[in-house]
């Protein structure tokens, strides 16, 4: 990431002594479950932005006298003589912020709510733009913490030995602070350890903020539970399938496929299975080639069909290799599809071995040889 | 409840608007204000701009349906649940209404489209709708403006968010020093 430290200003208007931005402290407290509490510092909050528009001198149209966030250049430049060890460039005399539209005063909550689903590098831009989303990010930055600690119980990393439990509270404490990566964790563990209800609960915290991951998990949770609910299901999983969520684009096709929770459509299947396969989702990339071998939801196309079975065989698909392998014996490439095949039955398709017996009489010792070696070495190329 | 009711509202600006009473209803803010019986007089709003309100407006107007609708269907879900718990067959579904479904379905989709289009709006109205769905406790509306604005931030620098939004960068080297290596743990 390139970044300046020294960013250059279009004005002098904005230094630290006047009363911007600082709206006091409300993240100390852990009660972010507590609805009253945060009504509470919601209604103060507001009524900061209020007090702070009052000192300095407003020469703004008295429509925005009670919404307007900021005060005019006229203040600012009686600070400048204060700020010769601060730095600052030549300015011009205009404005160059939108009068009462500061994005560095969003409350607190909402940008908590904007951020709530960042990956950790996303957060940190973020938290670097100004010292309002530094202070308002705090929280999710700690839910970083606790999700790197939960990951390292959970599987061990780092020399720290496993502990479901310990896994568990941390991921808890992350999602506590706001991160819905970390309630997705923090459902999916309870998941697996058999507090189904739990986990969806968590997932539907994560969800309703706009996670895709938590939507697509959610979706699965209705489809798997007892009863399910695949109505509820589909619902969730187009939420995540159009936010790009290349599992969830999978698993809708399959519903659209299925006729399940929602009416039976092979065209818009194939239309998914193709998004996820060109998003990398392996299995889409199998299905994707069955449909256009078949012209189910899609125009019959063998070209395209073997494209996609060998991508998938190239990813360690066992079945797609199993293909992709006999396509390649019809074909006549008898080198290669030993190979394929020799994989597909190392996975444990089993019913590989007939073909693979035919193929290996038709090749000279050396051709059998350099096969199996290339089958020995052979490294699923990375999936998603 | 009789005939509709009409609510007025005014606004930070001095403007004054009518509007039915289950539309505003959409705001848990407003829905308070009035089952605490400030209903009958005029409903202040010191946090709202007569600009941005009927841009807020215009959302209730399309999901107070959605209200409506969920009052209704909530009572046919709870029988279709009794019939699967009775079937002793694991993972036994109801079957689907088909026409229902393709309606559902196209209504998914409309409003899919009428969102894209709602939130095709510049940054200040962002702002506005962001400030007023927060204050209004719209939970739908507020989501929908937190995504924008997450999408608006996502992939980008900390100089290229500043320029986005227009956010002057008032950290001192030092602050923005400490803050850069709070987090360089995580490409270690």
């Amino acid at each position: 990431m390139e970044q300046r430290t020294w960013p250059v200003q279009r004005d002098g208007a904005h230094f630290s002594a006047l009363p911007l931005v600082n709206i006091s402290g409300s993240k100390d407290d852990d009660d972010d479950d507590d609805p009253n509490r945060r009504q509470q510092r919601r209604r103060s909050r507001h009524h900061h932005h209020h007090q702070q528009q009052q000192p300095p001198p407003q020469v703004l149209r008295t429509r925005n006298s009670h919404c307007a966030k900021l005060p005019t250049i006229h203040s600012a430049s009686s600070h400048r003589i204060r700020f010769s060890s601060r730095w600052f460039s030549s300015f011009s005399s205009t404005q160059s912020m939108a009068e009462g539209h500061d994005f560095s005063q969003l409350p607190f909550d909402v940008l908590t709510k904007i951020a709530a689903s960042f990956t950790l590098p996303n957060l940190r831009s973020a938290s670097l733009v100004c010292r309002s989303w530094r202070d308002a990010l705090r929280p999710l930055r700690e839910s970083m913490l606790f999700l790197r600690w939960g990951k390292r119980f959970k599987h061990g990393h780092a020399g720290v030995r496993p502990n479901l439990q310990k896994a568990l509270d941390s991921f808890l404490k992350g999602a506590a602070r706001g991160s819905t990566l970390a309630m997705v964790d923090a459902g999916l563990l309870y998941w697996e350890m058999g507090h189904k209800d739990k986990g969806i609960a968590l997932y539907q915290r994560a969800a309703a903020l706009g996670d895709p991951a938590a939507q697509c998990n959610l979706g699965i949770s209705y489809l798997q539970a007892e009863p399910a609910d695949p109505k509820e299901a589909v619902k969730w999983l187009y939420e995540a399938s159009v936010a790009g969520h290349i599992r969830a684009q999978y698993q809708l096709a399959l519903c659209l496929h299925q006729g399940r929770g929602v009416e039976c459509n092979l065209l818009e299947a194939a239309k998914w299975y193709l998004r996820a396969a060109e998003g990398g989702y392996v299995r889409a990339m199998y299905n994707t080639s069955l449909c256009y071998s078949f012209g189910e939801g899609l125009a019959r196309n063998h070209r395209q069909a073997r494209k996609w079975m060998k991508r998938a065989a190239d990813r360690g698909h066992s079945k797609a290799q199993l293909e992709h392998g006999l396509g390649l014996f019809s074909e006549g490439e008898m080198l290669k599809a030993l190979v394929y095949l020799e994989l597909a039955i190392r996975a444990g398709e089993t019913s590989a071995e007939h073909v693979k017996n035919v193929v290996l009489q038709q090749l000279s010792a050396s051709s059998r040889d350099r096969a199996m070696s290339l089958a020995d070495n052979w490294r699923a190329l990375p999936s998603r | 409840m009789a005939s509709p009711k009409v609510i007025v509202l005014r606004t930070c600006d001095g403007e004054t608007f009518e509007v039915d009473e289950s539309v505003v209803y959409v705001s848990e803010t407003i829905k308070n204000m009035i089952e605490d019986g400030c209903g009958d007089g005029v409903i202040p709003l010191p946090n709202v701009s007569s600009k941005i309100f009927p841009k807020v407006i215009e959302y209730c107007k399309k999901h107070v349906s959605d209200f409506e609708s969920l009052k209704k269907t909530s009572n046919g879900d709870e029988k279709e649940k009794d019939k699967d718990d009775d079937s002793s067959k694991k993972g036994k579904e109801a079957v689907p209404d088909v026409e229902e479904d393709a309606e559902e379905k196209a209504r998914v989709e409309e409003l899919k489209e009428w969102e894209t289009t709602y939130m095709d709006i510049d940054q200040q109205v962002l702002f506005d709708l962001l400030q007023a769905a927060n204050y209004l406790n719209i939970k739908g509306l507020l989501l929908m403006a937190a995504e924008k604005a997450a999408s608006m931030i996502r992939g980008k620098t900390p100089e290229q968010i500043r320029e986005t939004f227009n956010i002057k960068n008032d950290f001192t080297p030092e602050e923005y020093e400490e803050v850069r290596r709070e987090n360089a743990w995580a490409f270690e």
